[in-house]
């Protein structure tokens, strides 16, 4: 067991370095001791980095020189997409076995600067496709919370390194829940940003006009303060939000939730996330919210867009791994046949999948019933939920259909698997931030969450929400 | 129904760069069958005369006079690559 175990937050533990209750280096030694005790049965972190030393001796100079950012001294788990120069990043495929990245990542250096503790890497569902850490090529990992349930994914093992306490805070990325969804299943909150809020340059794109980095952490006031720590402007990411667009949010206090009644009726939600969501009703409302039923008929497709626009920059994206500037190379007698077989040996099966889905939905003849249609669906999606975001503040549905399930239980059948997205996709189409906040528990104990979306850049509307529910719910327990 | 025939899914492969084994076709086909069914039922929404652009931010190549030094980064990207000579990433002869 973590020996700091009770200090569960970003503000206990820069309060602890301050009031010099203990070091950066007793707890970084406790979190490792913990990881080396329990990681070989979880598997969350793939490795775990063997510079940790120079991080934490910068990070009590930095405290002892009165040098505080945000993230200092801050144990901090990386999800395996992201670069860490002179380390490897394997998005957790054969492809990239032995690739070591040649710069950082914009989070990274961030994390670095403030003084941030990088302990390692963790596990994912092969270049973050999956939804329960099961097509890495790696290895399982365990939901903490029961060892013979997935943790959920992509970001599976960015959960599980929380989760049983091997950091206290995740960073992983978000393309159509893979933030939220694991976040979920081992009762962790849970942000997507906005996206192009924090920058996608060092990030393994897997579908880049959805992909973004958010923070998995233990309490809504934490991922606050990851927010806030880790966006800006970068010029390396064409798509980062400038810092003028930034400066012209105005917040609110919210007041008024949304409540999709028509797409939670659909079929595939389980009666425990539909009882438990119905308990969170009543907690916000008691927390003076006024609830609003709104109807969106949109949201019952986004899960189809989706799997549309999500393949297609799959399949784009993932056509550089030919074996010939970098990662795996599988000698042919002709450089046609060197391709296919080093895609064909350095990829899984989820991810050949999905190429050739994008492959399909790309390809002429289809290119407009499918593509096409599906940009001017998510065009439409967005003026709805900015129409929908004039009147009310944020709406609220369940994270999940379901709780953690078993391992194998949805491994061979992939659309079944897809459908675990359902909640957490329209955020990632309308580019609009969405935080998962643990609720309760389903009949087998395992958590489920809260899903709150707001609009654009209105990630305090989610803070704010987030700690009023999170207060209703403990002061319940 | 969307059906797809063996040969669609090599020509898919093909276009990929992927290996197919004939043995996992019908398993495929089946995923397809079932994926391909499901995005399908986008097809009879109307869409109304909005477009498929969103994006407010614009201009976001940098200038040309910022450009770094000729060079910089040709070692480390040449170590990538699993077969190199000299300055040049090997491949088997094309033609």
């Amino acid at each position: 067991m973590l020996k700091f175990s009770h200090i569960d937050s970003i503000e206990k533990l820069h309060q602890g370095y301050l009031s010099k209750d203990f070091t950066v280096r007793e707890i970084i030694d406790d979190y490792l001791a913990h990881i080396a005790a329990v990681n070989p049965e979880m598997n969350a972190y793939l490795e775990i980095f063997d510079d940790i030393d120079d991080l934490v001796n910068r990070a009590e100079q930095m405290i002892a020189s009165g040098d505080i950012h945000p993230l200092t001294g801050v144990p901090v788990a990386i999800k395996d997409n992201m670069l860490y120069k002179g380390k490897i990043s394997s998005a957790s495929s054969r492809m990239l076995e032995h690739h070591r990245a040649t710069y950082n990542a914009d989070v990274v250096d961030n994390l670095l600067t403030q003084g941030a503790i990088i302990i390692g890497r963790t596990n994912m569902d092969e270049f973050a496709m999956g939804s329960s850490t099961e097509t890495s090529a790696f290895g399982i990992t365990k939901n903490p919370r029961d060892m013979t349930r997935v943790p959920g994914g992509s970001s599976g093992g960015a959960a599980a390194a929380l989760a049983m306490d091997g950091a206290l805070i995740s960073l992983g990325s978000d393309t159509g829940g893979s933030i939220r969804q694991p976040a979920s299943f081992c009762g962790l909150v849970g942000l997507k940003p906005t996206y192009g809020s924090l920058s996608r340059s060092g990030l393994m794109a897997m579908a880049s006009s959805l992909d973004i980095i958010g923070p998995l952490t233990k309490n809504v006031d934490d991922a606050e303060r990851s927010f806030y720590a880790l966006a800006r402007h970068d010029e390396n990411d064409s798509t980062s939000i400038p810092q003028s667009m930034r400066d012209a949010v105005t917040s609110r206090i919210p007041k008024k939730i949304g409540v999709p009644r028509s797409f939670l009726a659909q079929d595939g939600i389980s009666e425990d996330v539909r009882l438990d969501f119905e308990k969170s009703l009543k907690l916000l409302e008691q927390a003076g919210y006024e609830l609003v039923d709104i109807d969106m008929p949109l949201l019952e497709h986004a899960l189809a867009i989706y799997y549309i626009l999500m393949p297609a920059e799959v399949s784009s994206n993932l056509a550089r791994f030919d074996g010939v500037r970098y990662g795996l190379r599988v000698e042919q007698d002709t450089l046609i046949d060197t391709y296919k077989e080093s895609r064909t040996q350095g990829f899984g099966p989820e991810v050949q999948r999905r190429i050739l889905l994008g492959t399909y939905v790309l390809s002429h003849g289809y290119y407009d019933a499918f593509y096409n249609k599906a940009m001017y669906l998510r065009g439409a999606l967005e003026q709805a939920f900015k129409t929908l975001f004039a009147d009310i503040d944020a709406f609220v549905t369940p994270t999940t259909p379901t709780g953690a399930f078993r391992f194998g239980e949805k491994r061979d059948n992939p659309l079944e698997m897809y459908m675990s997205d359902i909640f957490t996709v329209p955020a990632n189409i309308a580019g609009v931030p969405a935080l998962s906040v643990p609720s309760g528990q389903d009949s087998n104990g395992m958590p489920l969450g809260l899903h709150i979306t707001a609009g654009y850049l209105q990630e305090s509307v989610l803070f704010a929400i987030g700690k009023d529910f999170e207060r209703m719910r403990d002061a319940q327990a | 129904m969307y059906d797809m025939s063996p040969q669609d899914i090599e020509r898919l492969a093909e276009l990929s760069r992927l290996r197919i084994d004939a043995a996992s076709i019908p398993a495929l086909q089946k995923d397809f069958q079932a994926i391909v069914g499901y995005v399908s039922s986008i097809q009879n929404i109307e869409t109304g005369n909005t477009g498929h652009t969103r994006h407010d931010i614009a201009n976001v190549m940098r200038s040309d006079d910022e450009a770094y030094e000729s060079g910089r980064f040709t070692q480390d990207i040449l170590d990538q690559s699993p077969d190199r000579e000299g300055d040049y990433i090997r491949v088997k002869k094309v033609l």
